[in-house]
């Protein structure tokens, strides 16, 4: 097992003057991923799915439990070795980039610490991967289109070469043409091999045709996790009874 | 850059500041006579020819003096907000990168230095030091940082949230990195607004120490100062308390249009 989750729970806490507010995001959440594998996980606002997208990725801390990279804990590992395994593409295209910087710069944190030379040649092929140009590498991010920002995310998360991507809502935004685009890009990531992307989203439709397998959630709890037709032919929970038919009308 | 032709008050301001700042600079080659040469036969003369804005009560030219005392003011200004700046960003950067303790506890020592009367403050330590130019803009600087500092961290603790800084940080970029290009260049508009501001204020506060006798010392002049010489002969020299009024109020006023035409230029909002 590439990716091992299990009992994870996580309280966020908010201090007031006298008291404390607590919300437990996610309550006893295990699964397991393999290399390679796709997934979308499905939920509501407030199920937990973008929490658990965000401790995956290292970036919020977690309560109880453990999370496991190829058989070792997650905490055990150091940032830069992490950032080889796990990246993350956010579902605000138009805050991803820092506006203060071109496009290069960017690009080159992604590629520090690498040890080939030919960071052009790299840079140029990953950029060609998404469907872009290398001639963007000296724009401002306020030159983009919202689709187009989100794929030089994506090109510069992949310049990394995580072992898993997760993407959080990245299509929220986007219009039809983008949101088929960057399903295409995900597409031929999967055709590539050995990367696996963890997509969380509120719409059922753009997750079935994304991968095999869906997990959902409600309330900080995986309530199924199974393959996506099995999904669809639920006749039991309501909740993912609803879901589904969200998707027909 | 096109824009502030079109902020005629900006624009105004522009012009009347680099006019002040020539003028400092060139200040033995525009200053038609020695500034602290007296004259006693020439005393509280009104403008004319011979004295453009008329004499003092030691028959030096006025003219000559304020463009010497442009220096002081224009250099107090500059000099005292750097500090502030410096200080500010610093405690305000800190502040809302690390929050928690370290929060805490600088965010409750600014509030110490909120409390205090500024100008009281400042007082209290001219008296303790010499009273000299230096020490004025030391002391207005170390003073005046506490609301910077404030605005700094709220800005730090709203950006260091943001996707970029999040997605830099799951690149491993180093922490100068992260702090210096990814979150300090998206903070600095509110910071420009406020230095521009702040420097109207502290030519405003070295005038008003100087008025009161604890600014810069004679010979050397500074509006602040003219402006305090003025007052014992107000009834009969109005013209000594008059152009340097003019002018601090000038100067101050161009200082709060750049800032306010910064807001505008920084804020897409409006």
């Amino acid at each position: 097992m590439f990716l091992e989750v299990a009992n994870l729970t996580k309280t966020y806490i908010t201090k007031e003057f006298f008291s404390e507010k607590k919300f437990l995001a996610l309550d006893d959440v295990s699964f397991s991923l393999n290399e390679g594998e796709f997934l979308s996980v499905i939920g509501s606002s407030g199920s937990g799915k973008t929490t658990l997208g965000r401790i995956l990725a290292n970036i919020l801390d977690f309560d109880k439990g453990s999370v496991k990279y190829f058989g070792k804990e997650m905490r055990e590992y150091g940032t830069s070795e992490l950032s080889g395994i796990v990246q993350m593409i956010f579902q605000n295209p138009y805050a991803s980039l820092n506006p203060k910087l071109k496009i290069r710069s960017s690009f080159m944190e992604g590629l520090a610490g690498a040890k080939n030379s030919d960071t052009e040649g790299i840079i140029e092929k990953t950029l060609k991967s998404v469907g872009l140009e290398k001639s963007i590498l000296d724009n401002y991010p306020h030159q983009f289109s919202g689709g187009q920002r989100q794929r030089i995310a994506v090109a510069r998360i992949l310049l990394k070469k995580p072992k898993l991507i997760i993407a959080d809502e990245p299509f929220a935004s986007l219009d039809i043409y983008s949101q088929n685009q960057m399903l295409d890009i995900f597409s031929g990531i999967k055709k590539y091999g050995g990367v696996s992307v963890m997509l969380i989203t509120h719409d059922i439709a753009a997750a079935a045709r994304f991968a095999p397998r869906m997990i959902i959630m409600d309330s900080g709890r995986i309530i199924k996790d199974d393959t996506t037709d099995n999904v669809f032919n639920e006749k039991k929970n309501e909740y993912i009874m609803e879901l589904v038919s969200s998707m027909e009308i | 850059m096109k824009r502030i032709f079109k902020n005629k008050a900006a624009l105004a301001g522009a012009v009347f500041i680099a006019l002040v700042i020539f003028a400092a600079a060139l200040a033995p080659l525009i200053a038609p006579q020695d500034p602290s040469s007296q004259e006693l036969t020439q005393r509280l003369r009104p403008p004319s020819a011979a004295h453009l804005l008329g004499t003092d009560d030691l028959g030096r030219d006025v003219f000559s003096r304020m463009i010497y005392g442009a220096r002081v003011s224009i250099s107090v200004g500059f000099f005292a907000v750097l500090i502030t700046v410096v200080i500010g960003c610093f405690i305000g950067m800190l502040s809302g990168y690390f929050g928690g303790v370290t929060d805490s506890v600088l965010m409750r020592f600014t509030d110490i230095m909120l409390c205090f009367p500024t100008f009281f403050l400042i007082l209290i330590v001219i008296a303790f030091f010499e009273p000299n130019i230096y020490n004025v803009m030391i002391v207005i600087g170390l003073t005046s940082w506490t609301g910077l500092a404030r605005i700094v961290r709220a800005e730090v603790l709203s950006v260091r949230e943001r996707e970029f800084v999040l997605a830099s940080k799951m690149l491993a970029v180093g922490k100068p990195r992260l702090f210096f290009v990814h979150i300090l260049p998206n903070v600095i508009s509110p910071i420009i607004v406020y230095a521009a501001i702040g420097i109207g204020g502290a030519i405003l506060t070295e005038s008003g120490l100087s008025f009161l006798g604890l600014g810069v010392q004679p010979p050397m002049s500074s509006w602040g100062q003219i402006l305090m010489q003025g007052k014992d002969y107000i009834y009969i020299a109005w013209w000594l308390s008059l152009f340097p009024g003019i002018a601090i109020l000038l100067t101050v006023l161009s200082f709060n249009m750049i800032g306010e035409f910064l807001r505008d230029v920084f804020d897409p909002k409006t």
